[in-house]
């Protein structure tokens, strides 16, 4: 089941800024989608679409089938923004309990998920502090807290491990593992590329707006190879059949790393040497990691 | 229902925040000012009355005058007090990003607006009755003056403070704050201008003044609703007074009773500039 569908999303701000191309997107029920790209791709811009606090330039948005920003919609999603602030005169537990009475969680079930979600986050001993009062770390936390009180389908977090020291972003990683395991949809923006390979299983990259990868995080990881070549000196010929066999990432004088389709090319790079007199020292091949992929697609981009 | 609790919200903030304070501590020194200055005037018009023949009817009039003098001070102060506690109510969540984690919750953009106006509005209904309760018991005990309509006049001077409330919530969903604060300020003061031009035109048969008048009353209607409340606090002694062809005029007050298309005109405008606003923030990107 489709919870959020777009199609060639568009949006231009007022001054002249296009801040997404065409995004067409496609999140499944329960999936953890990792939304990526380099910093002004158009993350944020595209989150705030689908929360309907930006109304895009054109194409079509649907979160579970309706338009954003109706309330039918909103009860049953959370959202942690970018920044989260809230009144700060308020104290943690009064800013949930608040959260909770405009989701329509009776008394009981309020104080009962506020206990819990206060736990969840960390945050039970700061539960009655003015939120003046927290630190930047604690105000994400307090904004992922009333993002999950009321036990939404679908959860949109916009890179919420920001302000978070290491432990916190475990803490982040378990908390959207569980909600996985409870049928809970999570969108998440992110640059933090080690974090979402290991809690998302779709992942899209876009960069200035558009997607430039995208796919499930398996596929994506497994269908990219890497081949570390050591030799005593890379010839010219060695280089150039080298770059029949896959696309050199780095070269050295002794030193070549290939991006390679899959494991027949290792035997390939070490006929080529043998063949060209050319002293091969190491043939080393490894999983790419999501980082790789990253900035080879961004830069693929750019260049 | 979910403008209900932004607007409880929105009291549970005005209770809590040091503004309040201020403006009670502000609000106590205003009044303690009057009955002191009540006072001693008094005594002062007393002893200089003592002996004439028209005493008693002097001091009935200079006691009727200086209420409408109080009234017109708490109305300024009410009007200031509008501005200041709602000019930052929209644009402050919009600058700080709380509009994103609240309209995340099952509301529409309306009810934040509507919520926030309901809240404010009765912080100030509330607070422009009491004031007003307040200055009538000090004015009567020190002088035994008791205006003859209080009631319609209070009802005005909420309105007036709903007007500005409404403008300043209106500016708020386009303007930063401190634009919205210094344009309401200029409408406020051209308000106040407008009224004086019109008063004055009156007295010296200007039809271009009172024209001139009349259109600022249209454009921003805050002091035209004061005159309107004035009428309602002067007793017929000082009405008649304030008679065009005898040249007397009170420069502040309005001898004539409010005109009901009036009334109608700035109820609209009040509604009309709530509706623009949440028009204008429903358009928006937040
Ligand atoms: N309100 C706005 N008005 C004009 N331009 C904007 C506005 N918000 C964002 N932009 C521009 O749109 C582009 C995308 O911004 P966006 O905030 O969506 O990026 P992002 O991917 O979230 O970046 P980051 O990783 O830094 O958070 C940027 O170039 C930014 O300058
Ligand atoms: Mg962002």
């Amino acid at each position: 089941m489709t919870v959020i569908a777009t199609q060639q999303l568009r949006k231009v701000y007022g001054n002249g800024k296009v801040a997404l191309e065409s995004l067409s997107l496609e999140v499944g029920r329960a999936e953890v989608f990792g939304f990526l790209g380099p910093n002004g791709a158009g993350k944020t811009t595209a989150i705030k679409i689908l929360m309907g606090l930006v109304a895009p330039t054109a194409g079509s948005v649907k979160v579970f089938g309706l338009p954003p920003g109706d309330p039918a919609v909103k009860g049953r999603l959370g959202f942690l923004p970018e920044h989260f602030r809230f009144y700060d005169w308020l104290t943690g537990r009064e800013l949930l309990d608040f959260s909770g009475r405009l989701a329509g969680l009776d008394a009981a079930r309020r104080r009962r998920r506020v206990d819990e979600t206060l736990r969840l986050v960390g945050l039970a001993e700061a539960a009655d502090v003015h939120i003046r009062g927290y630190s930047k770390g604690m105000q994400q936390r307090i904004g992922l807290a009333q993002a999950l009180l009321h036990e939404p389908e679908l959860v949109l977090l916009d890179e919420p491990t920001s302000a978070l020291d290491p432990l916190g972003r475990r803490e982040v990683r378990d908390i959207i593992r569980r909600l996985k395991g409870e049928g809970v949809t999570v969108f998440l923006n992110s640059h933090l590329l080690s974090e979402v390979e290991l809690v998302c299983d779709e992942v899209a990259i876009v960069d200035r707006g558009r997607v430039v990868r995208s796919g499930p995080l398996a596929a994506l990881v497994a269908g990219e190879r890497e081949l570390r070549v050591l030799v005593d000196h890379v010839t010219d010929e060695f280089r150039a059949r080298l770059e029949g066999l896959g696309s050199v990432l780095t070269a050295s004088d002794t030193e070549v790393t290939l991006a390679v389709a899959d494991g027949e090319a290792a035997p390939l790079v070490a006929q080529a040497a043998v063949e060209l007199g050319v002293q091969l020292h190491a043939l080393v091949p490894a999983h790419r990691r999501l980082e790789d992929i990253f900035v080879q697609a961004i830069e693929g981009e750019a260049g | 229902m979910n403008a209900l609790l932004i607007a409880r919200l929105t009291l549970k903030e005005a209770a809590r925040k040091r503004l309040l304070l201020l403006v009670v501590i502000g609000s106590v020194l205003f009044l303690t000012l009057f009955g002191v200055g009540l006072i001693l005037l008094l005594g002062q018009v007393r002893a200089q009355m003592a002996g004439s023949g028209a005493g008693r009817q002097g001091i009935a009039v200079f006691s009727a005058m200086m209420t409408l003098m109080g009234f017109y001070m708490l109305n300024t102060l009410a009007g200031l007090s509008a501005v200041f506690i709602s000019v930052n109510a929209i644009s402050g969540d919009i600058d700080s990003g709380t509009v994103h984690a609240l309209l995340a919750h099952p509301l529409r953009r309306r009810d934040v607006i509507l919520g926030k106006w309901l809240g404010y509005a009765s912080v100030l209904a509330l607070y422009v009755v009491v004031m007003s309760l307040a200055l009538m018991a000090i004015a009567y005990f020190v002088t035994d003056f008791l205006p003859p309509a209080p009631l319609a006049a209070i009802g005005l001077m909420v309105l007036v403070t709903l007007v500005l409330l409404s403008l300043s919530t209106l500016g708020g969903t386009f303007l930063p704050t401190l634009a919205n604060g210094v344009g309401l300020f200029l409408l406020y003061g051209l308000a106040w201008l407008g009224g004086m031009v019109e008063t004055l035109g009156a007295a010296l048969r200007s039809d271009t003044m009172v024209h001139i008048g009349i259109v600022v009353s249209l454009l921003i209607p805050s002091d035209v609703l004061w005159r309107s409340a004035s009428f309602y606090l002067q007793p017929a002694a000082i009405l008649a007074m304030q008679n065009v062809s005898t040249g007397g005029v009170v420069p502040f007050a309005s001898a004539t009773p409010p005109a009901a298309p009036m009334l109608i005109y700035t109820v609209l405008y009040t509604l009309g500039a709530l509706g623009l606003a949440i028009a204008v923030f429903n358009r928006r990107d937040l």
